[in-house]
């Protein structure tokens, strides 16, 4: 060993070290918000919001059903009372009380500033008798005595008008429960206090509920149904999770397989993994350095990176010839290897520049890997290997298929003709190229997405779905102008554009609106002249109502009421989900219940010309980001091969022959672009990523079938090198296409196409040697 | 809370006692043999807060397993239903009001109890209240006395005459004042 070499053998072992450092501390996520844009524009920052604080996302939806009603609310009650103990959730309601006893004593406290019925006339002697008849009714009443000190504290029923006037959305009661409409399923609602996007803390929610389930009693034959957003990402981790791993397993399991195969030698197959193993580490320890954590999409795209580095090795290990030492060897492959390692890596540099962060992280992951992969196969390879030429005639069988690139006339035309049909066919096919739905990139089955579905009907959930959004400068503005939206919302609602809304107006007045009522209520000598009047022949004990000139004296005197006030309460907790700050502004969201036609509805409040409001349809918004983004993906690909050619055309000395080494491997792509939608999936993202990849493979191929080689043996050795690393990637690729995420399944697909085919018109369209 | 309410409820229980069980018991049959029925009824209210009692009249309805009505028609209109875990007051003037009973564990019991006593279920009702009976089947006399403290709170103490199945006044004492004597004329509707 040279003291140069050393040193190398030296800086990996250092590097791998440090590497496996980090990767042993490495934080895996499965927010698949990740694969949003990290530039948002301020709706799509509402959204990314919404979807990893929102209410929406942080509410566990639970179902319990296989028994009959009785034990049902039985068992609701007793879960909901054992999850309000627990501290990990803000708010729990299974239909029992819609207001809790905080909630009460808060709209006791403040019910002159909060009832919408506070008004200058209602305190006047004529507004007061007819209060106080009704008293009267409501005293005699069988809940009388349970009224008496409410009465004469609250004769005009301020408090009841407030609560009455907070929309009332949620499913019917059976037994004192809420349950599903054919009463199978008693229903339950939980909010977590942890955002959706704290995956450990939604983990140990889920885990809660479970185990509050499972002790209650009497739970023995009722069987627990759990759905929202936070169960779901839960899930898609542990699924992700099992498939990342077993995955990177099969497939290195395959390739191992492969290699022993091949060389019929532990040492160099060993060696084979001792680049990519590198690698890996290096680019998921890069990745968790610079992404503060690793997403387990990443992690999965890692298994079929197995398949592709194993090729640096292989390229150097088959070329080297019998009396060669691999020194000798790599000084005449590294120009081609060089240029292959250099190519995949601009390929990595198109997905590392994309908004996604995700895409962003496969990028870096994917560049890390094939160039540390490439540096190590260059310098330490060598060094820690021993030179053993493989026996090319035993593995004449592999080489087969090359009978087919032969017949080179044939092929051309063929993929030719192929591609023009392909392509025509996918122009005629109906339905949409390509899918933007972040939701189907969940690994959830669509069993569980229906269940979810039905749940979320039955309890009358809110949907991401319509949504007025109110900015403003600050937080009273925002109420305010969200007040000043009230009154035509209520328009729509009676005529049917809608079937509902929520702000945080109704529950919290703005401050001007508290200032004016507490303005309509009069003095104590005006009250108490008012009251006199108003008793006139009616049988009141004297004195009675004296409460309820103290609770207005003190309204009249006290402060306004604040957000802060309504902390710990569960109006507190919908206030905070409707009023929040947001990048240096204010946010009042109205979300909109049974928008039925959104056309319809969008001219309609387009008419109110509300200041600061905008409608949204949230789900609309998410596809049509995704579809902006995926076109920036676009581009960034072109740009990409664009600087392959470049690339290429500088290490080749001619862009005659770049041309030539990229031209089958574009029409490879272009191909399989083309078919992939034919074969029943629209193209998403991901497939664009597997594509940079397949053509990145490609480029190997067709880097080799374009050098010279010295001789006949040579050129064997070369064909038999790219089968080798072909079939490597295959078998990582069926084992990705195993997966039962849609990304992994998708990157899977689209290599396991790919790869023959930009093999076989590498083959057919490379330069053509005796 | 639910004071009136545990006591109006009461009202419906015609319930059977301890002291002469052989007649206690064939009140409770009696009472349990009972489908449905329709009574007129005037009513005096004593309220605390009010210098003069109430007298109301109306009609009170039970149909064993379903609903209990109580129908208030002077001196104004007002109707008030207990079905399953929920009373709705529904007043000729205001919106109707809804009431979960489970909420409170007072009235809930109450009510269970109540369902029970109309059912012919002794145990079910002693274990709510001490019971104590006197006089025989043909005039009777039942006196309860709540067993929960949270529902004496309430409630002191109810009192029922009657005669064999039929109930011919219900005396509710409430805590604070509050009280109600109920006359019914069986017979009526």
């Amino acid at each position: 060993m040279t003291l140069r070499s050393r040193a190398a053998v030296l800086v990996w072992i250092a590097l791998l070290a440090a590497s496996v450092l980090l990767v042993s501390r490495a934080r895996i996520t499965s927010d698949f918000t990740a694969f949003l844009p990290a530039r948002l524009d301020p709706d799509q920052a509402l959204l990314v919001h919404q979807l990893r604080e929102g209410v929406a996302a942080r509410m566990i939806l639970i179902g319990i059903s296989g028994a009959d009603p009785r034990a049902l609310a039985q068992a609701s009650r007793s879960l909901a009372r054992r999850l309000s103990e627990s501290p990990q959730f803000a708010y729990v309601n299974n239909g029992e009380a819609r207001f809790g006893a905080a909630d009460r004593a808060l709209v006791e406290r403040w019910r002159y500033l909060l009832s919408p019925a506070v008004a200058p006339v209602r305190f006047t002697a004529v507004g007061l008798r007819a209060s106080l008849e009704r008293a009267i009714e409501e005293l005699a009443s069988p809940l009388g005595s349970m009224l008496a000190a409410r009465i004469a504290a609250d004769p005009t029923g301020e408090a009841l008008h407030y609560l009455e006037s907070l929309p009332a959305a949620g499913p019917a009661t059976r037994e004192g429960v809420w349950f599903s409409p054919d009463g199978k399923r008693a229903l339950l609602v939980a909010e977590t206090r942890a955002a959706a996007s704290d995956l450990d803390a939604q983990a140990r929610a889920v885990k809660s509920v479970r185990s509050a389930f499972a002790a209650t009693a009497g739970a023995g034959d009722a069987s627990l149904t759990l759905s929202g957003p936070g169960v779901f990402a839960v899930e898609s981790r542990e699924l992700i999770r099992a498939d990342a791993s077993s995955l990177s397993l099969i497939a290195g399991a395959a390739v191992l397989a492969l290699l022993l195969f091949v060389y019929r030698s532990a040492a160099l197959t060993l060696a084979c993994f001792v680049p990519i193993a590198s690698g890996i580490l290096a680019g998921i320890a890069l990745v968790s350095l610079a992404f503060g954590s690793i997403h387990g999409i990443s992690l999965g795209f890692a298994a079929i990176l197995f398949g592709e580095a194993v090729d640096y090795p292989s390229y150097l290990f088959i070329h080297n010839q019998p009396g060669d030492s691999l020194h000798a060897t790599l000084a005449r492959v590294w120009p081609t290897l060089r240029l292959a390692v250099l190519t995949t890596v601009l390929g990595g540099l198109s997905m590392l520049l994309s908004s996604f962060i995700g895409l962003a992280q496969l990028g870096l992951l994917l560049m890390t890997a094939i160039l540390a992969a490439g540096l190590v196969t260059r310098y330490v390879l060598p060094e820690i290997a021993p030179a053993k030429p493989v026996a090319v005639a035993r593995l004449e069988p592999l080489l087969a298929w090359s009978a087919l690139a032969r017949r080179r006339r044939s092929v051309r035309a063929g993929a030719l003709l192929a591609l023009a049909l392909v392509a025509t066919a996918a122009a005629l096919r109906p339905g949409p190229m390509w899918n933007d739905d972040l939701g189907k990139l969940n690994p959830i089955p669509d069993a569980e997405r229906r269940a979810d579905e039905r749940l979320r009907a039955e309890l009358k959930a809110p949907d991401v779905g319509a949504v007025i959004v109110v900015r403003a400068p600050g937080r009273e503005q925002a109420l305010e102008r969200s007040e000043a939206l009230e009154p035509a919302l209520r328009g729509f609602v009676r005529d049917g554009l809608i079937a509902g809304f929520e702000t945080a107006s109704e529950i919290l007045p703005s401050e001007s609106v508290q200032r004016e009522r507490r303005a309509a209520l009069p003095d104590a000598r005006a009250l108490r002249r008012a009251l006199e009047e108003a008793e006139r022949g009616l049988p009141f004990r004297p004195g009675l109502f004296e409460p309820f000139v103290r609770d207005i004296e003190r309204a009249r005197d006290g402060p306004l009421l604040g957000p802060e006030d309504l902390r710990g309460t569960g109006l507190g907790v919908k206030l905070h989900s409707l009023l929040f700050p947001l990048r240096g502004e204010w946010i009042a969201l109205i979300p909109l219940r049974g928008a039925a036609d959104p056309a319809a509805l969008a001219p309609k409040f387009d008419a109110l010309d509300a200041p600061g409001a905008r409608l949204l349809d949230l789900r609309r918004e998410t596809s049509r980001m995704i579809g902006r983004y995926r076109g920036q993906t676009l581009e960034l690909t072109a740009l990409g091969v664009a600087a392959m050619f470049v690339l290429l055309a500088w290490g080749l000395k001619s862009a005659g022959e770049a041309a030539r080494v990229l031209f089958p491997v574009l029409l490879a792509a272009a191909l399989e672009t083309a078919a992939l939608p034919l074969l029943g999936a629209p193209l998403s993202l991901f497939h664009l990523v597997a594509l940079l990849f397949v053509v990145g493979t490609g480029l190997n191929y067709s880097l080799f079938f374009n050098r010279a080689p010295r001789d006949p043996d040579e050129r064997r050795r070369t064909l038999l090198s790219l089968t080798v690393c072909s079939l490597a990637v295959l078998c990582s690729a069926a084992a990705l296409s195993l997966s039962a995420t849609p990304v992994l399944h998708a990157i899977g697909v689209t290599v396991l196409l790919g790869t023959p085919l930009a093999l076989i018109f590498s083959a057919a369209f490379g330069r053509e040697r005796a | 809370m639910y004071r009136a309410a545990l006591a109006w409820l009461l009202a419906f229980a015609c319930a059977g006692a301890a002291a002469q069980p052989s007649a206690l018991a064939q009140v409770m049959q009696r009472l349990s043999a009972v489908k449905a029925s329709t009574v007129r009824f005037t009513e005096v209210r004593r309220i605390a807060a009010l210098t003069k009692p109430l007298e109301l009249s109306g009609r009170l309805s039970y149909v064993r397993g379903g609903a209990i009505e109580k129908i208030v028609e002077s001196p104004y209109r007002e109707r008030t239903t207990i079905d399953g875990d929920t009373m709705v007051v529904d007043p000729a003037r205001g919106e109707p009001r809804r009431y979960g009973l489970r909420g409170h564990p007072a009235a809930w019991a109450f009510v269970e109890g109540l369902r029970a006593t109309l059912g012919g279920d002794l145990a079910t009702l002693e274990r709510y209240y001490r019971v104590s009976f006197s006089g025989g089947a043909d005039a009777w006399t039942l006196e309860l006395a709540p067993r929960d403290e949270d529902m004496a709170r309430y409630v002191e103490a109810i009192a029922f005459r009657g005669s064999g199945a039929d109930i011919l006044s219900i005396r509710v004492s409430e805590a604070g004042g509050n009280s109600s004597m109920m006359t019914l004329r069986p017979g009526s509707s």
